[in-house]
């Protein structure tokens, strides 16, 4: 084992060691810039906006740490007439609802096309591949005047049009259940088993993986999400939408420890998923994508 | 002696098998390795659970694909006459109107300078992404100092909500944030700009922003790539004597190529689509526009259906083939690997 380290890691010549002594700096320069700008904003947050706007650079004062801008962030954090606890609520069934539907739905899909034959299978599959390469760019109006049609904005029906399920993620978990023995189907079918009950036995349990990280990378991307909410939720905002209109207001009236504070409730949830999944959503990442 | 023989061999023919497994090895044992038959009734009872269990999905790429998407097409040669209760009417009008767009200057839309915009966060998310996005997944292959570190740092923008870090940002560039007061405590300069409210300086800071924060943007996908790459290949690099550059020329890139060519396709199939910060930072300063904020934006705030599907259109014409071509000559390369 040591003597296979050793090759790998073989002697840089001097030309390497420049180049990642490069690499290390620029990517150590840009490393400190990113945590400065969080650490930045976060030693603000317990600031008053007078002490912001006097020294912006200067620490807290410890004796006098601003907890107040918690509160006010809350009270700050309004869209359309809803406050930071509607939001809150619309924000989790909304990112919870979209990140499950469509999480189920290509694990469903995945494993109906890699462990079944049924006449359609063919079309269906080349479909998938056929939306996967194809750019589309106009569908944007047609997709607002649907949803606005059928008057699903500003609705939990809404979910239903996130159900997805044919697409390129679906190739993943396609890939996935692939690789499970159609066996394990049949042994359910001996034991007098349906196929419902080898889903829910077999199919549900292997794939318990790929469906959390699934789950959870798309409920990051939800919870981030502004563009949808502003297009569809103006009157069930979530709080991405509120935060986006408190980040524009305070282009004008200014109170940035507020907002600091608002941005880092915003983005809690996120930063603990981060913190107790982290090993889980890189390691799924790294692996080239999700994997079982 | 016997018995104990039997009992080892029993539990040899089935170590490490699951349950199911188990099973179905008995069943081959005394059926002599048959299928389980499977009656008709049985048969249609499959073919229902399958259908079932696709009914939504299918439905849901009907309606919110398929249909949306036929629309999108049709609207592309409608308008509606207001002045006769709003009725829909088929014309060629979408399309004039989109060339005179492009070919005169209209107050208000500037088609040339949002095509300059979209080509511009083309090539810092492809041509400046991918290849340092290559070498970023190389070095920390080859255990850079502070891997573990970087690749946390680097991750962060990708997990943290887009409207908090332009909001930060903005506030860390503003001239009472760290930018500005160095600029002018330091530097002595007279007046910070208002980065993204003065059109001289939002698109050269919206190309910033995107540039920073896309940095390595396809590192995680590559590091997935280059993570599969037999320990046996780099080894057998290592000692034929090959220096860096070889290495990553000849033998990664080549190996990762399904991956690289994968992304460039796609790169190339959103070539019309990037839309950047704007909406965050100068939803006002429509010198920042690009085709795919200026759709989005004429949906958002106008309700204009027909025109932007018309130009979505065109461009999906225009990308398809190119896609396609792209496609061609990226898979051509590197074929013999494997």
């Amino acid at each position: 084992m040591r003597k296979k380290r050793d090759v790998l890691e073989r002697r840089r010549t001097i030309g390497e060691r420049i180049f990642f002594i490069i690499t290390f700096l620029v990517l150590a320069i840009w490393s400190i810039i990113v945590l400065c700008m969080f650490l930045w904003a976060l030693m603000n947050v317990f600031k008053t906006n007078i002490d912001y706007l006097r020294e912006p650079l200067a620490l807290p004062k410890l004796s006098d740490l601003q907890w107040e801008n918690f509160k006010l962030a809350i009270d700050k954090l309004e869209y359309n007439g809803h406050g930071f606890w509607d939001m809150l609520f619309n924000s989790v069934w909304l990112v919870g609802g979209t990140a499950l539907l469509q999480s189920f739905s290509v694990c469903v899909t995945g494993y109906i096309f890699a462990q079944y034959e049924f006449k359609g299978r063919e079309f269906l599959f080349k479909t998938v591949l056929f939306i996967m390469i194809i750019p589309i760019y106009g569908a944007l109006p047609a997709s607002y005047k649907l949803i606005y049609g059928l008057g699903i904005n500003d609705s939990p029906l809404y979910l239903i049009s996130q159900i997805g399920g044919f697409s390129a993620n679906m190739m993943i978990t396609y890939g996935f259940f692939k690789g499970v023995p159609r066996a394990y189907r049949e042994a359910v079918y001996i034991d007098g088993g349906s196929d419902f009950k080898a889903f829910t036995t077999i199919g549900l349990p292997m794939g318990k993986n790929i469906l959390i990280a699934y789950f959870l990378l798309n409920f990051i991307t939800q919870w981030n999400n502004y563009e949808t909410p502003l297009l569809y939720f103006n009157n069930m905002p979530t709080l991405s939408l509120g935060l986006h209109a408190f980040q524009q207001e305070i282009q004008y009236a200014a109170n940035y420890p507020a907002y600091f504070a608002g941005a880092l409730i915003a983005m809690l949830p996120i930063l603990l998923i981060f913190i107790f999944f982290a090993d889980k959503l890189m390691g799924q990442m790294y692996s080239g994508g999700l994997k079982g | 002696m016997a018995k104990q023989e039997m009992k080892t061999k029993a539990e040899n023919f089935f170590s490490g098998l699951s349950p199911y497994e188990i099973r179905r090895k008995l069943y081959n044992l005394f059926f002599k390795n048959r299928k389980p038959k499977r009656t008709l009734k049985q048969k249609t009872k499959t073919t229902i659970f399958i259908w079932t269990m696709l009914a939504l999905p299918l439905l849901n790429l009907l309606v919110f694909w398929v249909y949306v998407n036929i629309d999108s097409i049709l609207m592309a040669f409608q308008n509606v006459d207001y002045a006769n209760g709003g009725v829909e009417y088929w014309t060629l009008d979408n399309f004039k109107e989109i060339h005179r767009m492009f070919t005169e200057k209209t107050p208000g839309y500037d088609m040339i300078r949002y095509g300059i915009n979209t080509m511009i966060y083309w090539m810092i998310g492809t041509l400046w992404s991918i290849p340092h996005s290559i070498l970023l997944t190389y070095v920390f292959h080859k255990k850079l100092r502070g891997t573990k570190f970087f690749r946390v740092v680097l991750y962060l923008p990708s997990i943290i909500c887009a409207v908090v870090l332009v909001g930060i940002f903005e506030a860390f560039i503003s001239a009472k944030g760290v930018l500005g007061t160095l600029m002018t405590e330091v530097f002595g300069a007279s007046r910070v700009p208002a980065w993204f409210q003065e059109a001289e300086y939002a698109n050269p800071m919206l190309f910033l922003y995107s540039f920073f924060f896309g940095f390595a943007g396809h590192y995680i996908l590559f590091s997935g790539a280059m993570a599969k790459i037999s320990k046996e290949v780099q080894e057998a690099a290592v000692l034929d004597g090959v220096n860096m550059w070889q290495e990553l020329w000849s033998i990664y890139i080549p190996l990762m190529w399904p991956t690289i060519s994968m992304t460039i396709v796609t790169s190339f199939a959103g070539i019309f689509g990037a839309t950047g910060c704007i909406l965050l930072l100068t939803p006002n300063v429509t010198e920042t526009f690009t085709f795919g904020y200026w759709i989005y934006d004429q949906v958002r705030r106008y309700q204009s259906y027909y025109i932007p599907s018309a130009l979505g259109l065109l461009f999906t014409l225009v990308a398809y083939p190119l896609c396609l071509l792209v496609r061609r000559l990226v898979t051509s390369f590197y074929q013999d690997v494997e």
